[in-house]
């Protein structure tokens, strides 16, 4: 059931964490410096609808340029976002001629605000073609033509750069386009009457396949490159072009020293680790004594880096087509930067040489939120659970798209199990940690295989019930302590008691027999079964999640039972009225009834009829017998896999016999195995030569029987 | 399905223990602890208002003995289920208890579960016995002529109960049905009861009139 829950749970967790990558913000409050039709209009370009007849239109007032701001529910933070620009309203022509993009980190943003300029780095389009003429802004081209006479809705798919910002609103800026130099006519659409209904705005936050950041970015060469035998020149872009079969490298004549490649990243990042590409064709040799250098700012050649190190220094060098990992720890200084310079330290000409350049940033997952068995749970630099907690479930933001196979991330619980789980899903879920002081883990995995080497890292603090206390349990089992040493010191006084009562009277000795049982039968007897019961109870609250049920509490209880069950015998014992046959024979039946019920045996009994009153016993003789009794029976289920058992106890001229048989497997009986057969054998041996009795086992492979005998003096 | 809630009352004067297994009781689907008393008096005042189904019964309990209290509520509810709890096995008041008329008896120390399945037992009319009760019912018709006399397969359900024999093993024993060893079963109980409960309500008139 569980089970079935958990796994019902990771496939919601699975679509969740899909979903949650193309998830659109919360777009609210549209402005626009112009719009026409009603409000409620209006307000459909953010309603999360992306198709429908209204929407953000200007008819009338289409000959100026017009904006639209929107504000987001919540700032966004990302390294890319999606935004598509909707033209749903089923006038396919009435799309934006040509428009620009901006966003802004004012608290409202308003379209008196300060926008910058995003930057959209791709973009396509269903009909219409776009052309970039910014790096913010595009035109789309006017359809003259269709073949089969439906122009599809148009809808504009851009994904835009927001280095290192908190944008809280965004801007689109619709510019007109002439439409007639000689009619002097402009408009914000190619078609009559020139203006646009854009039904639906949407921002999401964009996931990348693969957390190389250094893909597409540009590069440039302190000189030019190689010139190819047609008389083209090899291309600096090969080295972030994620074509490993494209390289790049100077020409021979280029001096080695001062020749470098750079890469911008576009902004200034914390780096886990470079990855560089070694050519798979030929030359490979050449990715050596290759110096890597880290700038936050664009620099002389000669500048001082922030970073930096040299690859393969001892002239060594990568497979074919290998990729050569570079850490933090392959250079000196602080391994983060926005300009990625390659130089080479090799004599050799034309190098540096190398076929790609992959750069992943510093990637920690962050944790959105955590619920405890459904409710929710605060957490600053520790998470409390409190008691009675069975299932944490966490949801995480890992800015990657999560791979088709393979893990997205991996987490672990440092302190219970130091084994990793990974993990696709951006929703965990997991059974509540047993011990409190354990560290939560978690690691990001880069797309090219790589475990980013920072950790989140998040300590656990889990709260118990109070029966659960470890302190309450020691108290609890060194009570238990006290009282076992208790009914020694009071069996030890029943001793002493008994020495001299040998010199007294008879009866003296009989009452403070009855006392120290009455005294240890009300107030010890009374307290062990409350414990036990107590025990039962917080096992019990416990138990509706079984298997976590936990192991110490249950031992305890079943402790105290036995405490409880060793004083009963005790108190039996200092019974005077007990000193009989008779009395003990009852006894070791009851015992034995007691000792196989819920076990698979089946026990039988001799009579009582035979048994006359009156055959007194001194304490040593009972003792004897009852505890060889119970070692016998306690042999039974221990060793001999029988299905039944019989106890006769029997009376005849002045001698008791008590025989325990078993139809069992038996074990051989020479006398030096029986002797050595267990410790329990030797007892039961002693015990009841210590009191001149005898003891007899016979023993094959149809069972066991052993013989207790005992004479009266 | 909802099962028939078993009304509980627990006489017991160790007000820690008791409020224990209340709260467990209470915890199961089919037993509800309606009432608790810690003075035996007060109970028997009481629980003929109470009307519980079974009643736990303490058996040491200030100013009076939990085998008198039960005798005492048999006589105003007959429909009673009275188990007696005691701390440690003394086959001398158990039987006293039995003879009164409870219809078992516990040991504190057993498990809760145990418990509850005590309750549940006496509550569908059966009245369990074990060997161990056997034997001391064969030893009590040996020893007191006066009481009526067991018939011959009552006789030999109780020996066979003394000899550590199931039920199911008795039946086929004896070619009866199973219910049949019961019947036999609640039969023995009654003739014991019927014997000591006239002495035990002499016991309680006398009492009242004083």
């Amino acid at each position: 059931m569980t089970m079935m829950r958990t796994v019902l749970f990771l496939l919601a967790g699975a679509w969740l964490g899909r979903a949650a990558a193309t998830e659109p913000l919360t777009l609210i409050r549209p402005q626009a410096s112009f719009f026409s039709g009603s409000d409620a209009s209006f307000a459909r370009v953010v309603d999360g609808i992306a198709a429908g007849p209204e929407g953000w239109s200007v008819t009338g007032k289409q000959e100026e340029a017009q904006s639209l701001v929107v504000t987001c529910a919540r700032p966004v933070e990302a390294a890319e976002l999606d935004i598509s620009l909707f033209f749903l309203a089923g006038r396919p022509f009435n799309y934006l001629a040509e428009f620009h993009l901006a966003f802004t980190t004012d608290e409202t943003p308003s379209l008196q605000s300060t926008w910058r300029p995003l930057e959209i780095l791709r973009f396509s389009s269903e009909a219409a073609t776009l052309q970039r003429i910014g790096s913010s802004a595009l035109r789309a081209s006017k359809i003259f033509y269709n073949v089969n006479g439906s122009v599809p809705d148009e809808i504009y798919r851009l994904t835009a750069a927001l280095p290192g910002k908190k944008a809280t609103g965004f801007r689109v800026t619709a510019q007109p386009v002439v439409i007639s130099a000689e009619k002097n006519l402009q408009g914000l659409s190619y078609y009559a009457p020139y203006d646009f209904t854009m039904t639906e705005f949407r921002v999401a936050i964009h996931r990348r396949d693969t957390t190389n950041i250094a893909l597409h970015c540009p590069v440039r060469s302190s000189h030019p490159l190689y010139r190819n035998a047609d008389g083209t020149f090899m291309r600096p872009e090969a080295l972030t072009d994620g074509l490993p079969a494209t390289i790049a490298h100077p020409g021979r004549l280029t001096p080695a020293q001062e020749f470098f490649f750079e890469i911008d990243l576009r902004q200034i990042v914390d780096i886990d680790h470079i990855g560089l590409r070694n050519r798979g064709d030929e030359q490979f040799h050449r990715l050596s004594r290759l110096k890597v250098a880290l700038h936050q700012a664009q620099a002389k050649a000669d500048a001082r880096a922030d970073w930096q190190g040299i690859v393969r220094a001892d002239g060594s060098h990568p497979a074919a087509g290998a990729l050569e990992i570079v850490r933090f720890h392959h250079g000196i200084g602080t391994f983060r930067g926005r300009y990625l310079r390659l130089s080479s330290e090799a004599v050799e000409d034309y190098t540096p040489q190398l076929a790609e350049v992959e750069v992943y940033p510093k990637t920690t997952p962050q944790v959105i939120s955590i619920k405890g068995d459904g409710k929710k749970l605060d957490h600053q630099s520790t998470l409390e659970i409190p008691p009675g907690i069975r299932r944490i479930e966490m949801q995480w933001e890992i800015p990657q798209k999560a791979p088709t196979d393979g893990a997205l991330f991996r987490w672990r619980i440092r302190g219970q199990s130091d084994e990793w789980v990974n993990s696709r899903s951006r929703v965990i879920e997991f059974p509540c940690p047993d011990v409190t002081g354990a560290v939560f883990e978690a690691q990001v995995l880069h797309s090219d295989g790589q475990w980013d080497q920072s950790l989140f890292q998040l300590p656990l603090i889990v709260r118990v019930h109070w029966w659960k206390n470890l302190w309450l349990r020691i108290a609890m089992m060194t009570i238990a302590f006290l009282i076992a040493i208790g009914v020694g010191m009071l069996w030890s006084r029943y001793r002493t008691a008994r020495q001299v009562a040998a010199l007294k009277a008879e009866a003296a000795l009989a009452n403070e027999r009855a006392r120290i049982a009455r005294d240890m039968h009300d107030d010890v007897g009374g307290k062990l079964a409350r414990l036990a019961m107590l025990g039962d109870l917080a096992l019990h609250q416990d138990a509706i999640s079984a298997h976590s049920s936990f192991q110490p509490l249950s031992t305890m209880t079943d402790g105290i039972r036995e405490v409880a069950t060793e004083l009963e015998q005790v108190i039996w014992s200092l019974k005077p009225n007990h000193d009989c046959l008779h009395s003990l024979a009852r006894r070791i039946y009851h015992y034995a009834e007691e000792f196989f019920s819920g076990t698979p045996i089946h026990c039988s009994f001799g009579s009582m009829q035979q048994i006359p009153d009156g055959i007194s016993l001194t304490p040593e003789t009972r003792n004897a017998l009852f505890r060889s009794s119970k070692e016998a029976l306690a042999n039974i289920i221990k060793h001999s896999l029988a299905s039944k058992a019989h106890i006769d106890i029997a009376w005849s001229d002045g001698q008791c016999l008590i025989s325990i048989m078993d139809n069992g497997q038996g074990f051989v009986v020479d006398e030096a195995s029986v002797s050595s057969y267990k410790n329990g054998l030797t007892n039961m041996r002693q015990r009841m030569g210590s009191v001149g009795g005898s003891f007899h086992i016979d023993s094959n492979s149809r069972g066991t029987t052993v013989r207790l005998g005992w004479a009266q003096p | 399905m909802s099962l028939p809630v078993i009304r509980v009352s627990i006489v017991e004067d160790d007000e820690a223990y008791c409020s224990i297994l209340r709260q467990h009781l209470d915890q199961t689907e089919d037993i509800r602890c309606i009432s608790c008393y810690h003075d035996p008096q007060q109970a028997i005042n009481n629980l003929p208002t109470d009307q519980p189904d079974v009643v736990l019964m303490d058996l040491n309990l200030p100013g009076k003995s939990g085998i008198e209290c039960i005798a005492e509520l048999l006589i105003r509810m007959t429909a009673l289920q009275a188990i007696m709890l005691t701390v440690f096995e003394q086959d001398e008041q158990v039987f006293a208890a039995l003879e009164a008329g409870a219809c078992g008896y516990l040991v504190k120390r057993n498990s809760l579960s145990r418990i509850a399945d005590a309750i549940r037992e006496a509550h569908e009319g059966g009245s369990p016995m074990s060997a161990n009760i056997a034997r001391m019912v064969v030893a009590s018709f040996r020893r007191d002529p006066s009481q009526q006399p067991l018939s011959p397969q009552e006789s030999e359900v109780l020996a066979r109960l003394a000899h550590g024999d199931t039920y199911a093993a008795i039946a086929a024993e004896m070619n009866i049905a199973v219910h049949t060893v019961r019947n036999y079963i609640r039969r023995i109980y009654t003739k014991l009861h019927v014997h000591s409960r006239t002495e035990a309500v002499a016991k309680f008139m006398s009492q009242k009139h004083h």
